[in-house]
């Protein structure tokens, strides 16, 4: 067939960029991951061992990381959901001429520079920063409070880089709303308040679970955030692979707590699909 | 030389067979329509020629040249497509000029070709609009400016005038006639819409179900139909079951049709007789030849140049009767008794079974 | 019953969560005019200085020009690789169409620092790390997804019919895509390449662990002086990368009406 020919033709540059440099590598941290690392003399390969996912779930350092990313993402997650949907709502029911407006103000954050938003933060959280200035400045406060370098600048900090997401997910969601649905119900005799319990959260449904699962995969693999907010100390899993790898030169761990992050977020990502697809029948 | 021939087309998607070895003998200059219902086949036929589908089966050819596994670019035929397809990035222009480019035509010699294309569907002026600022009809006539200023061998059309509203489509039908007259290019139309294809074709394919069911000059396909689908399927006609008796058609309940078709056939065949609705005279009392069937109005319905009425006959028939209604007959009251007067020649008789 | 419009409540609370969104933003740019090198409310003292700091100092100017080359190279790289590609899978010239597209966004599912460390090992172990091509090559990775998406998502909606148009009058399949199919999917590719170009700007999981020290960008140099403490200079550099995101935002809004394809 000539039009398979020409399929290969204009999918083989792309396939062998992404096997040479992606597929590949990340299959060879599988072994890695059963190798051992001793240190002073650097990885074992003759030895095959299950040490490094164990330790995952067994070390009781790895354990609290590993609980912290996931509180973590749950909790960015929910203050993304709270925060964003009444955005959302203003953006798509809002008045019109106001919709083009607020939208570029969330996609702005998005565009800009990662680190650039995280150093924001510093400026604002570290002990000298604005808010602790200003606070004692007023004299709320005497001592700078601790913002950095814990969960509630993490919290702040991913919450503000992730809401855009979901903003524009809650977006796209409630743009599927049909409104005669809601006039339908409001002429049913609902209030303001039950329309929007009875009709448009549930309708709502599919996007407020994609943007959620979104935001959660995007938090918990979360690198740069993190060390800036939460500096070498407060660790949570993204920190403490880039720490096995470069500092530590644990590798076979660091390995190890890759593949459980990879696969974690897939499974997730798998799971949601799914279930989106299946309300996607109902909605 | 540009008449087109397809021999023993067909296409086949896995088991299911779409159009079943089809062939079809166009004359040069010849307006042909494909006609059936949607699913017949008669898109995958006009596909294959312009080179859109590959056939499963049989040969294509136009002027004698054999074009079956050409690419679509090589074969020089025009294409009018029910979206239209006008590239909505480009002017009326630039798309009128598309296929002269494709062709190394440029200059003046391009622009007095677009500029001829244009004036040919009265479309002057408007080179530098785009598709968007016209309306469905200026739409029509550029896509079909486009296809003619090539000079294709042949002229295809896919459903045309199908988005267009009835009067805008009446007038495109006359427009569209006129220009394939004065170009004289063959031409393929394909349509759902029987007035439609009998009023451009100088012949009409109709199609059922992947296989032509007769091919013919409109009259005949309309007043000789060769089987039971393209009698019903053409017109509106009434259908009614009987068996042949003395060389008429008894249709029960005492009531005898006379038709001309119904002497050749032996005493006992069953066969269906079609009427169409206009070919019904009613009359409020016996012709007092007796021949005129009783019946009863159950619906009488005003349409502007015509009124029909719905006319109970015996036990089994509801017939639909059509007449003028500025003629006789056209006042007659819901309930009232009538008499059916149908000419033998008017009848189209059929065996029973013979296709849908 | 008139049309529902949200209430007071819920628009005010809407309004402080967008200008949330903008504080870090205010905050970086009111820093980087501060004469202090810790920030206050107000700023006390005006000052250029930061800026003339940071357009002095080649680290910076060899990180921003390193960052660019990248980001327009691998940008570049990705837009034929992944229009090719998507153009395959759209119309079905392969089979398999649903997998390849699985595979083409898995980059944007695995987490960056993920590729980032597996990219490392691998490019060690076949003697390549540090070398500038790597880290192109590792940015195509990253960005290729981005293309692919808003690719597949322009081409599905064309009118098919306008490229057999295309065919029938003469147009051989890459004058079709060329003429016809690239024009229309052309707002689209614009909005996935802005898209490809801003992950490849910002990009540090991927980065840290690939560029040598001749390749440092400016989000990791960004990324790695935070760690010495907060220094204005960074927030000059900052500022100039704001008011470029916001110049590309608004350009890329007039020109495509960006928001339609976020």
């Amino acid at each position: 067939m000539k039009s398979l020919r020409t399929g290969a033709l204009l999918l083989s540059p792309l396939l062998f960029v992404l096997l040479a440099a992606f597929v590949v590598p990340l299959l060879l941290l599988v072994p890695t991951s059963f190798q051992e690392y001793r240190p002073g003399e650097g990885i074992a390969t003759d030895v095959w061992t299950l040490q490094n996912f164990v330790r995952i779930g067994a070390d009781e350092f790895y354990r609290e990381v590993v609980l912290r990313t996931i509180g973590l993402g749950i909790a960015v997650t929910l203050s993304c959901l709270l925060l964003g949907y009444p955005v959302a709502y203003l953006i798509v029911r809002g008045n019109p001429r106001w919709r083009l407006p607020l939208t570029l103000l969330v996609i702005f954050p998005l565009m800009l520079n990662l680190v650039v938003r995280s150093f924001g933060w510093i400026v604002l959280l570290t002990n000298r920063g604005v808010v602790n200035n200003l606070l004692i400045d007023i004299g709320l406060i005497d001592r700078p409070l601790r913002l950095m370098f814990n969960m509630t600048g993490l919290m702040i900090g991913l919450t503000h880089i992730y809401l855009p997401f979901m903003v524009l997910m809650l977006v796209a969601a409630l743009q599927n709303v049909p409104r005669d649905v809601e006039s339908a119900a409001a002429t049913l005799g609902s209030s303001r308040f039950h329309i929007f319990r009875a009709v448009t959260l549930p309708l709502t449904a599919p996007g407020i679970i994609s943007g959620s699962i979104l935001v959660f995969v995007l938090t918990i693999s979360a690198l740069v955030t993190p060390r800036m907010l939460g500096g070498p100390t407060y660790q949570v899993m993204a920190t403490l692979i880039y720490d096995e790898f470069m500092l530590l030169l644990d590798w076979p761990s660091g390995s190890a707590l890759s593949f459980a992050l990879a696969i974690a977020t897939i499974f997730i990502i798998w799971i949601s699909s799914r279930m989106t697809k299946r309300w996607a029948g109902l909605a | 030389m540009s008449n087109v021939s397809l021999r023993h087309l067909a296409k086949r998607y896995g088991k299911v067979a779409v159009v079943k070895d089809v062939s079809l003998e166009i004359a040069e200059g010849e307006f042909v329509s494909l006609l059936g219902p949607s699913g017949c086949g008669k898109t995958t036929i006009l596909r294959m020629v312009a080179g859109l589908i590959e056939p499963s089966d049989g040969a294509i050819t136009v002027g004698g040249r054999d074009i079956t596994r050409l690419p679509p670019n090589k074969r020089n035929v025009g294409l009018v497509f029910q979206s239209y397809a006008l590239f909505p990035h480009m002017t009326v222009f630039e798309n009128v000029a598309f296929g002269l480019r494709r062709k190394g035509e440029s200059g003046a010699a391009l622009d007095e070709r677009v500029r001829e294309a244009l004036a040919l569907v009265r479309l002057e002026g408007y080179g530098d609009r785009y598709p968007r600022q016209l309306s469905g009809g200026q739409q029509q006539r550029v896509a079909m400016a486009r296809a003619i200023a090539p000079r294709p061998s042949v002229l295809l059309f896919d459903e045309p005038l199908s988005n267009l509203d009835a009067k805008l489509r009446d007038e495109m039908q006359i427009e569209l006639k006129r220009l394939q007259r004065d170009l004289n290019i063959t031409t393929l139309f394909v349509t759902h819409d029987q007035a439609e294809a009998l009023s451009l074709s100088d012949r009409v394919c109709v199609m059922n179900d992947g296989v032509i069911q007769q091919f013919d000059t409109p009259e005949e396909i309309y007043h000789r139909p060769a089987t039971a689908f393209v009698a019903s399927f053409i017109g509106k006609p009434n259908r009614l079951a009987g068996t042949v008796k003395d060389g008429a058609v008894d249709l029960g309940d005492g009531l005898v049709l006379q038709s001309s078709g119904a002497a050749s056939l032996d005493d006992g065949t069953p066969v269906d007789v079609f009427i169409r609705q206009e070919a019904v005279t009613l009359s409020a009392s016996p012709d007092g030849k007796g021949t005129g069937l009783p019946g009863t109005i159950v619906l009488r319905s005003f349409s502007g140049a015509q009124v029909q009425y719905v006319v109970r006959l015996g036990n089994r028939f509801e017939v639909v009767v059509e007449v003028a209604s500025s003629g006789e007959g056209a006042n007659l009251e819901q309930g009232r008794e009538v008499f059916l007067t149908i000419r033998p020649q008017d009848t189209i008789i059929l065996r029973s079974g013979t296709g849908a | 019953m008139n049309e529902q419009r949200p209430g007071l409540t819920i628009s005010s609370v809407a309004l402080l969560v967008v200008l949330f969104l903008q504080i870090p933003v205010i905050v970086v740019m009111l820093a980087s005019f501060s004469e202090t090198s810790y920030l206050t409310i107000p700023p006390q003292g005006w000052t250029l200085k930061w800026f003339e700091a940071v357009l002095t100092d080649r680290t910076y100017i060899d990180a921003i020009k390193n960052s660019l080359i990248l980001a327009v190279g691998s940008t570049t790289i990705s837009l034929v690789l992944g229009v090719a590609a998507s153009y395959a899978i759209f119309r079905k010239l392969v089979p398999g169409s649903e997998a390849l597209t699985s595979l083409l966004m898995a980059p944007l599912i695995i987490p960056s620092v993920v590729i980032g460390v597996a990219l490392l090992q691998y490019f060690t172990l076949v003697g390549m790390r540090g070398s500038f091509w790597v880290l192109l090559i590792a940015h195509v990775v990253i960005t290729v997804p981005y293309i692919v998406r808003s690719a597949l998502a322009s081409l599905s909606g064309i009118d098919l019919a306008v490229e057999e148009a295309a065919r029938v009058l003469g147009a051989n399949g890459f004058t079709t895509f060329r003429l016809v199919t690239l024009p229309l999917i052309k707002p689209g590719l614009v909005a996935g390449a802005l898209f490809s170009f801003v992950t490849s700007m910002e990009n540090v999981p991927v980065t840290i662990f690939l560029a040598g020290p001749r390749d440092t960008t400016l989000p990791i140099l960004i990324f790695t002086s935070v760690e010495m403490g907060v220094n204005p200079s960074v927030a000059a550099v900052s500022t100039l990368l704001i008011i470029a995101t916001a110049i590309v935002l608004l350009a890329a809004e007039r020109w495509t009406g960006f928001h339609r394809f976020v």
